[in-house]
């Protein structure tokens, strides 16, 4: 029942339609072609596509301090620059990305030539596209169960907050809704998700709340920094809590957060620790 | 029956929105103060009677559909409660009276029978 993994490498996610530049064009046609067609950074190639270097705005500057403008491009330009394989993973581009501070990155195939250009931008856009984050406000319309593979919500809980209190739990229970789930499997989502928020609010200095949604099951997960579960037998029983006063008085702290998990869950783990507490939650979609 | 008429009837304060829709259904009715509790046993489109006024009674009620909060025992709701209120479209209702009075009314009307 686990979601299914998407490895996505760089061929998936970049940009395919390719403007280039060969080195005997001037800088000042190159920086006419960047200036038109809006774009920050060209990768410059031979007749058979292979690739000799990269021009950018900064070397167009450069150009221009050293009254460089009818120069070949080849001579300004940045000479075997740092490219990605098409094969590569995105987890590799992300930390090329970081490594090198660049914001674009020729994609070469086996032959090393060029097949594509790749931004920090096209890695968002196609995640975003094939993790269906950037589609769930037009499903809103749509009546009935959605078509969707996986969808992944990541929420960050702040301890102590009662003002954000909730926000994760209503955020599931909003895209649940919008990706048209039945009534009985949000209301079980939505418990579960609350009390798990609510027990980091009231015990935990900092937790994240995940969540996969598929057609199939709903799995939360629910982590803090501690300070850790006692003792967890104790906290599972209706009535046990170590709430404080303050908290009490709002209406929190009955002892019945961890029981209302485990009643609404169909699977459902615990683990504590003085370093943090690990909730997984599985509800399925019956 | 419809929310409009629940406040009529229990003659309510209407604290947000300005205008109920009135086709809002309310269905049956749970009392609480401790929202596991709540969070366990209310129903979606219940009327909610408790004492507790504070912003996190918007979240519960968001997540479980429920119908409308009353703030029983004359208690007003903190000014962040109300913002949450309107911010999420849930009806808040006050009342002179306490739980046990209003939703003996409420029962004898024959909610949620």
């Amino acid at each position: 029942m686990s979601h299914h993994v998407i490895k996505p490498i760089v061929r998936d996610v970049m940009t395919k339609e390719l403007i280039t530049i060969t080195p005997d064009l001037t800088v000042r046609q190159a920086k006419e072609l960047m200036r038109t067609k809006e774009i920050s950074g060209v990768p410059v190639v031979d007749q058979d596509k292979m690739l000799l270097g990269i021009i950018s705005v900064a070397d167009i500057f450069r150009a221009m301090e050293e009254d460089n403008l009818d120069a070949e491009v080849a001579k300004i330009m940045t000479k075997n620059p740092v490219f990605l394989s098409e094969y590569d993973t995105v987890g590799q581009a992300l930390s090329a990305c970081r490594q090198y501070k660049f914001h674009r990155f020729p994609v070469l195939d086996d032959q090393k030539k060029i097949v594509g250009i790749l931004t920090a931008g096209d890695i968002v856009a196609r995640l975003s596209q094939i993790l269906k984050i950037d589609q769930v406000e037009d499903d809103v319309e749509k009546k009935g169960p959605v078509d969707f593979t996986s969808h992944y919500i990541e929420y960050p809980i702040p301890g102590n907050n009662f003002e954000r209190a909730g926000e994760a739990a209503s955020t599931i229970k909003r895209i649940m809704t919008k990706l048209g789930m039945a009534p009985s499997v949000i209301r079980s989502a939505a418990i579960a998700a609350y009390e798990a928020e609510m027990n980091v609010v009231i015990h935990a200095n900092q937790g994240l709340l995940t969540a996969v949604i598929t057609p199939r099951d709903v799995t939360i997960s629910v982590s803090d920094t501690g300070p850790g579960i006692e003792e967890i037998s104790k906290a599972m029983k209706p009535g046990y809590s170590t709430a404080p006063d303050r908290v009490r008085e709002m209406g929190f702290g009955a002892g019945m957060g961890l029981p209302n998990i485990k009643k609404s869950a169909d699977e459902f783990s615990i683990e504590s620790t003085p370093q943090g507490t690990i909730l997984v939650i599985k509800i399925f979609a019956k | 029956m419809k929310c409009v008429e629940l406040v009529k009837a229990l003659n309510l304060s209407v604290l947000t929105p300005k205008e109920i829709n009135p086709s809002l259904e309310v269905t049956g009715c749970y009392c609480g103060d401790l929202l596991s509790y709540v969070m366990a046993h209310a129903k979606a489109g219940d009327a909610w009677l408790t004492i507790q006024t504070h912003q996190n009674i918007v979240a519960v009620a968001v997540l479980l559909n429920l119908s409308c909060i009353v703030l029983v025992d004359n208690n007003l709701p903190q000014e962040d409660t109300l913002f949450k209120a309107k911010k999420e479209g849930i009806v808040l209702l006050s009342s002179t009276d306490n739980a046990y009075h209003l939703s003996g009314h409420l029962y004898a009307l024959g909610l949620g029978r």
